[in-house]
């Protein structure tokens, strides 16, 4: 039950290596605090870099994701397509990978497409919008995965993405404190 | 115990394994049959709790193998030279086990193949969640976020995971905060809802009846980021997430 001086999830080749997050170990409230400063100085590090330049992300996967966000921007998400969502997410949640296309049920087409990193910034924001709709754990849950993959690489992402991160960097801090407000937890 | 339905536990020597067998040798259910694969587990270091009870809930202890259990009993078992449930091995011995039940305690996230469910020998699995509204992974962290009692259903299991018959389903108190949930709670919740069930097949011979499933919403949950778990298990130390009065919450109580 020791303090953790550092947020361990957020480094390294996490598309190559992948976590797990089997049985993580407790660390009390320090984990949580080590947790939002890890987010807060990849915020930084974005927000310092960032240009509001116009973001190109192509190819099947990224339309699908850019298709969902405006959807669930506009209310105008069937359940159908939510379905599809879930499903992506399952798969994700499987491999920690996105691919540039799938089969039908999302299966990749190609094991070894999952490096195109402007995918991950996509679906965050998928995680991002469905959360905020249906204020469903799972796709927070996914959300701090991709955010621990997104700041693993951020050496790697277009400086037109940079903004687009930080903002859901604080998208996600807002819910995990919503969530601690609503439990009671201070950390 | 007289001769009733022959019963076999099958899976691999793991906390979940060992918490059912000294469950049940605790309850006098036996004798069970044992097939057991991939060879003994570590030396299990002892949890605080171990051993006691909250309110009824037994806390297991975990530090006996499957083998030294099933052998104090005089508990007949095979250890067999195979690694997963799905070995053809697992499958044989299993076939030609004579059991009219089969209690699966596998590994944490060992996929039971067609082959082996279709052996004629149903396969009863404690599933921590409320079926079929929290089917997945990691669910006990999920109830306790979302204000939920912590469920475990008893399944028979099917192809498709999380979605055969529920015979059973219990809810719990939730864990005070000096109680390991990943293992030791985990494995305490799964072995009194599987009690309940044998105590059951036992008295009639038959299984329950399958429940009839609920009107929530089915969600599939996947395993829980450190930073949920930590929020859970914070809102356990503080007190805060606990539904259920205080006055009807049990303490840790004095091993009987």
């Amino acid at each position: 039950m020791s303090g953790i001086a550092a947020y361990p999830y957020a480094q390294g080749a996490l598309l190559e290596r992948p976590h797990s997050y089997f049985y993580s170990a407790y660390g009390g409230a320090a984990f949580v605090q080590a947790w939002r400063a890890d987010r807060a100085a990849c915020h930084l590090e974005l927000a310092r870099t960032a240009q509001q330049t116009e973001s190109a992300c192509k190819g099947p996967t990224a339309d699908c994701l850019r298709r969902w966000a405006e959807q669930l921007s506009t209310s105008g998400l069937s359940s159908a397509e939510r379905q599809r969502i879930d499903a992506l997410l399952r798969n994700f949640e499987a491999k920690k990978r996105l691919f540039e296309d799938y089969y039908p049920g999302f299966n990749s087409r190609d094991r070894t497409d999952f490096q195109t990193i402007c995918l991950y910034v996509r679906f965050a924001e998928v995680l991002v919008l469905a959360y905020q709709r249906w204020h469903a754990l799972p796709y927070l849950n996914a959300l701090l995965k991709c955010l621990d993959i997104l700041c693993a690489e951020r050496g790697r992402l277009a400086v037109s993405d940079r903004a687009r991160v930080a903002a859901m960097i604080a998208a996600e801090a807002t819910f995990v404190a919503a969530l601690a407000d609503k439990l009671g937890v201070t950390a | 115990m007289s001769a009733g339905p022959r019963i076999v536990i099958i899976g691999a020597d793991t906390p979940r394994a060992r918490a059912y067998a000294a469950a049940i040798e605790r309850a006098g259910l036996g004798p069970m049959d044992g097939i057991f694969y991939g060879g003994l587990g570590p030396v299990q270091q002892a949890m605080a709790g171990e051993g006691r009870s909250l309110g009824t809930l037994w806390l297991p202890r975990l530090g006996s193998s499957v083998d030294d259990i099933f052998d104090r009993n005089a508990w007949p078992y095979r250890r067999l030279d195979a690694q997963g449930i799905n070995d053809p091995a697992c499958i044989v011995a299993l076939n030609g086990s004579g059991a009219q039940l089969a209690i699966f305690a596998g590994r944490g996230g060992e996929i039971v193949s067609a082959d082996v469910l279709s052996q004629g020998v149903p396969l009863l699995h404690m599933h921590p969640g409320r079926l079929p509204g929290q089917r997945g992974s990691t669910t006990l962290y999920y109830s306790i976020l979302e204000g939920q009692p912590c469920s475990v259903s008893a399944l028979l299991m099917s192809p498709k995971i999380d979605a055969g018959p529920v015979v059973a389903c219990n809810s719990y108190p939730r864990p005070p905060h000096d109680v390991d949930v990943d293992v030791l709670y985990d494995c305490a919740i799964r072995a009194d809802t599987l009690l309940g069930v044998l105590r059951y097949l036992l008295l009639t011979g038959d299984l329950p009846e399958t429940l009839q499933p609920g009107h929530e919403q089915d969600c599939l949950y996947f395993v829980i980021h450190p930073v949920l778990k930590h929020l859970a298990l914070l809102a356990l130390h503080e007190g805060q997430a606990d539904e259920i009065p205080a006055q009807s919450r049990p303490a840790i109580q004095p091993e009987e």
